[in-house]
């Protein structure tokens, strides 16, 4: 160990230094434009009528963001006391600092049940560690069994959204993609509507439910009290993962916990109808250490890989709010920004507002200065989010630390600099403003700016700007106008 | 030091061990606080939401005729397994003559069948019913069957999560919980392919509720 | 009587005095004398959005200084107003001595339609207006500010103008300050959206709380030709919108 900071160094890698460039391709992509639109309208109704049908949906806004800060003012007690449990009910928890130690632990797992092929269920953390090219890598094959997530899959791609994977692709596009993957199973019957598509990716990935040695999920929740995994789903894919396979591994990040089964329940109320606006998604497991003896059926062995990978490092500053996130994509379906680029353009598994705060803590600012610099701070963000993480301030709180550490682009540094230097001295401020007016009349044709150099040009691309038309305010307040 | 006591002792290094105090008394919404007659029509109603089938009998002793009856409604093949539940195998299958039982399951003889189960609970805040693990219950009678069918006790209806903690931790003895609580609202569905909601994903495509009265 | 200080904002004073004009004959028909100090300059939003947290914190304290005789500051912005009145606190640690006067600032500091409605009670602003005008909620006054049916409300006293609801009136138009010029492509295509929502209205005029948004939204028209005017909440409440 070189420093005491090394270990926990976080690991993920990102193309979040292309956002402009990604936001542009994205633009251009009418698919994409198309798909966009349910999540900007569809997504944000649903939720709205979800939660309408609940008075007290603010009431336990409240509570779950109370207790998530309890939790987190206390999260070594509380994973201590989910050790405790997990491992009285027979399971085993594994500690892992970073992507490279998860990793490492779930190879290992996989090696000694000799795992030749394992079936997951959608896991976000799971993505963060690109876990599937490591044990890949080990020879072992993975099947994605969220229908959203095996779709990417087969496409080499990054989820579009933290709760749909795939909604940036059409039905076309998923029915090619099977055609092409479902040749190796002898099926070469081509499908093409939703209902075939569905039915097809279900009997090719039944089949590999029940040949999987392991299964590997996520967890939406840990319950301290009892030592269980909380698991959500529609599909019913994570249970399928969590009940045949031999082995079982959940893997998820330390700030999932929640003290008892009672706090549980607040955030069950909530998730779904964050999400989709549902009363309650299809499937919601609990599962609690491996199969007993007198039980029938589930996994014989049942392992937690509590991952840290720089989530100690948002506790205790100006980024623990937003440990509380749960994950529900509602402030992606409200954001602008969103709902113009998609996910792909973010260059990171999180997108969105969420991914704007979460990105640079995993990935480093310097390869995410991007993702909080792009959001106009409209703030629906913070007022979507169930647990009311004050997701603007938090993207605030990362320009502030590129500011402290010199990344702000050197213009804009300077820009500001000279700003704050103009705004301390009034007559100078003054002369200034009047200058500018001045200049803008010059470059105007009939009232209206078309062109503005340099940095300024960026407003001009999109749209023209009208010249102001007499001198600035405070001078003619000062020769004497008041109306 | 290995990575559970570094991250431990980075823990409560950063949170200063702050010991704030837990957050006492539970918010409940109000569609979670129902009784009686109400709580049972609320159920009825959520869980025809959820897609559910629903089917009101007297007796228990009717299930299997119900069943029959459901089979044939949907022209699926009248074999049927049937849980090790003691609520079922005391049940008349024999007395349906167009009506075949099984009790393998395993998981190949479960595989896109028609199944019965019984259940723990059913919550009428969600319409959602509550399976759990023991030794007569195989927790994918849930998960492997294209058709589920759920045997649910008027009685057993809870108001809420918290009922369904309850009735959870009653199942498991003197353990927590069983091994596997499966809270299920409806058939499986999945929104993945172009946010059209498309049923039988992974799981059920059909559940359906026979409710008997007591 | 109450004294008011108008906080007259950078985008107004350079590029549309009109509406500090219109803020004041308003605030003067709600029965207060407004003023407006010689030496005002920004709040310093640009640098607390940019990361220079030090020199926000520096705009804030000068700020606060300049208002201190005054009862009210009142600014025809959501954004200037939410700076001032919920940002500034949080720059300064709880035992800062610099964030007393900042906080006593934020306490007193008014987004117009809101101090005409809440602080005022104007309930008549005696103006007209002859048409359909749709109305934008620009962000921050919506989210910081909780400003929605305060210009609702001081616009339905209008005579002659009929109030259009734009489908997406919560819905950002893409100005966010730096954000427009930094990410054009995202901007652009958000103020296409909401061009194209207000254009659906078939009204001839748009209103909103913010001189950001409206130079975004009336540069965009502009671009596609459009004839729609876009004008400044005040504007209209003062009869000055023609």
């Amino acid at each position: 160990m070189t420093s005491p900071n090394e270990w926990h160094t976080p690991e993920m890698h990102v193309t979040s230094e292309r956002f402009s460039e990604n936001a542009r391709h994205a633009l251009d992509d009418k698919v994409l434009q198309g798909g966009l639109f349910i999540f900007a309208k569809g997504f944000t109704a649903l939720r709205e009528i979800g939660i309408s049908q609940v008075p007290e949906f603010g009431d336990m806004r409240d509570r779950a963001r109370d207790v998530k800060d309890h939790v987190l003012a206390n999260l070594g007690d509380y994973l201590e006391q989910f050790e405790e449990r997990v491992i009285a009910n027979g399971g085993r928890v594994h500690w892992a600092r970073n992507a490279t130690e998860a990793n490492e632990i779930i190879a290992r797992l996989c090696a000694e049940a000799n795992a030749k092929t394992v079936v997951k269920s959608k896991s976000m953390v799971t993505e963060e560690l690109e876990l599937n090219p490591h044990l890949e890598k080990q020879g072992i094959e993975v099947f994605e069994s969220d229908l959203g997530e095996y779709i990417i899959q087969l496409r080499k791609e990054k989820p579009f959204h933290i709760v749909g994977p795939a909604l940036h692709l059409t039905k076309e596009q998923v029915s090619d993609t099977f055609y092409e993957a479902h040749k190796r199973y002898g099926r070469t019957e081509k499908v093409t509507e939703k209902e075939a598509l569905v039915r097809e990716a279900r009997i090719v990935l039944r089949e590999r439910f029940k040949q999987a040695d392991v299964g590997i999920t996520g967890a939406n929740f840990l319950v301290a009290e009892t030592g269980s995994i909380a698991l959500v789903t529609n599909e019913g894919n994570a249970d399928l993962s969590a009940t045949l396979p031999r082995h079982h591994i959940a893997v998820t990040g330390i700030e999932k916990i929640v003290p008892t089964l009672e706090d549980l329940g607040v955030f069950l109320r909530l998730l779904p109808r964050s999400a989709l606006g549902l009363d309650t998604a299809n499937y919601l497991s609990l599962y609690t250490g491996p199969k007993r003896d007198s039980d029938p059926d589930g996994p014989e062995t049942f392992d937690i890989v509590l991952v840290d990978n720089g989530r100690s490092d948002m506790l205790g500053n100006e980024f623990q709010d937003m440990l509380r996130c749960i994950r529900c994509g509602a402030c992606l379906n409200g954001c602008p920004v969103f709902t113009s680029v998609g996910g792909q353009a973010y260059g990171s598994v999180y997108s969105g507002p969420m991914g704007a705060v979460w990105t640079p803590a995993l990935a480093g600012i310097t390869h995410a200065a991007n993702l909080p610099n792009a959001s106009t701070f409209c703030g629906k963000c913070e007022e979507v989010c169930p647990v009311r993480i004050p997701l603007p301030n938090l993207m605030r709180h990362w320009r502030e630390r590129e500011f402290e550490r010199h990344y702000t682009p050197a213009g804009q540094r300077w820009g500001m600099g000279a700003w704050r230097w103009i705004a301390a001295r009034p007559a100078v401020y003054r002369l200034v403003s009047s200058m500018g007016g001045r200049i803008l009349r010059a470059m105007a044709a009939r009232g209206w700016v078309k062109k503005l150099p340099g940095f300024a040009g960026g407003w001009t691309e999109m749209r023209d700007l009208k010249a102001p038309e007499g001198g600035s305010f405070l001078d003619q307040y000062a020769k004497g106008r008041r109306s | 030091m290995g990575a559970r006591d570094e991250i431990l002792g980075k823990l409560v290094r950063r949170t200063k061990g702050s010991g704030a105090t837990g957050i006492t008394g539970h918010l409940k919404p109000a569609m979670a606080m129902t009784t009686g007659e109400e709580m049972v029509a609320q159920f009825r109603d959520k869980a025809a939401k959820l897609s559910c089938g629903l089917s009101e009998l007297s007796r228990l002793n009717e299930v299997p005729g119900e069943i029959e009856r459901v089979l044939g409604e949907i022209g699926v093949e009248p074999l049927l397994h049937v849980s090790n539940e003691p609520e079922l195998a005391s049940l008349p299958w024999e007395d349906i003559p167009g009506l075949r039982t099984s009790r393998e399951m395993n998981r190949d003889a479960l595989d896109g069948v028609a199944a019965v189960s019984a259940c723990a609970a059913a919550s009428a805040e969600t319409g959602a019913l509550v399976l759990t693990s023991d030794a007569d219950h195989v927790t994918a009678i849930a998960f492997l069957p294209d058709f589920h069918f759920v045997v649910l006790r008027k009685s057993q209806i809870v108001p809420g999560f918290e009922g369904i903690w309850s009735a959870a931790r009653a199942r498991g003895g003197n353990r927590d919980l069983p091994r596997a609580v499966n809270i299920i609202g409806g058939p499986s569905r999945t929104g993945d392919i172009e946010a059209t909601m498309v049923m039988g994903a992974h799981g059920p495509r059909h559940v359906h509720i026979l409710l008997v009265d007591g | 009587m109450a004294k008011v200080g108008l906080f007259v904002t950078c985008i107004v004073n350079t590029m549309r005095p009109e509406i500090g004009f219109a803020s004041l004959k308003l605030l003067e028909r709600a029965g207060f004398e407004a003023e407006v100090p010689r030496d005002q300059t920004c709040c310093g939003q640009p640098n607390m959005n940019g990361g220079d947290k030090a020199g926000a914190k520096e705009f804030a304290c000068r700020l606060a200084k300049l208002y201190a005789s005054y009862d009210y500051v009142v600014a025809p912005s959501g954004s200037c107003a939410g700076t001032i009145r919920t940002h500034y606190p949080d720059l300064f640690d709880e035992d800062d001595p610099d964030g007393v006067p900042v906080k006593e600032l934020a306490a007193k500091t008014w987004e117009l339609t809101s101090f005409l409605t809440e602080v005022a009670g104007l309930a008549d602003v005696e103006a007209s207006f002859d048409g359909a005008l749709a109305y934008h909620d620009s962000c921050a006054g919506l989210r910081e500010l909780k400003v929605k049916q305060q210009p609702r409300a001081l616009l339905k006293t209008v005579r002659g103008l009929e109030l259009k609801e734009l489908p997406d009136a919560e819905v950002c138009c893409g100005f966010g300050g730096l954000f427009c010029v930094k990410y054009p492509d995202v901007s652009g295509e958000m103020v296409r959206k909401k061009v194209a929502d207000i254009e659906a209205t078939d009204a001839k005029a748009v209103a909103m709380g913010d001189a950001g948004c409206m130079l975004n939204i009336e540069g965009a028209l502009a671009r596609k030709g459009s004839d729609i005017k876009v004008w400044h909440v005040a504007e209209v409440l003062a009869g000055l919108a023609k």
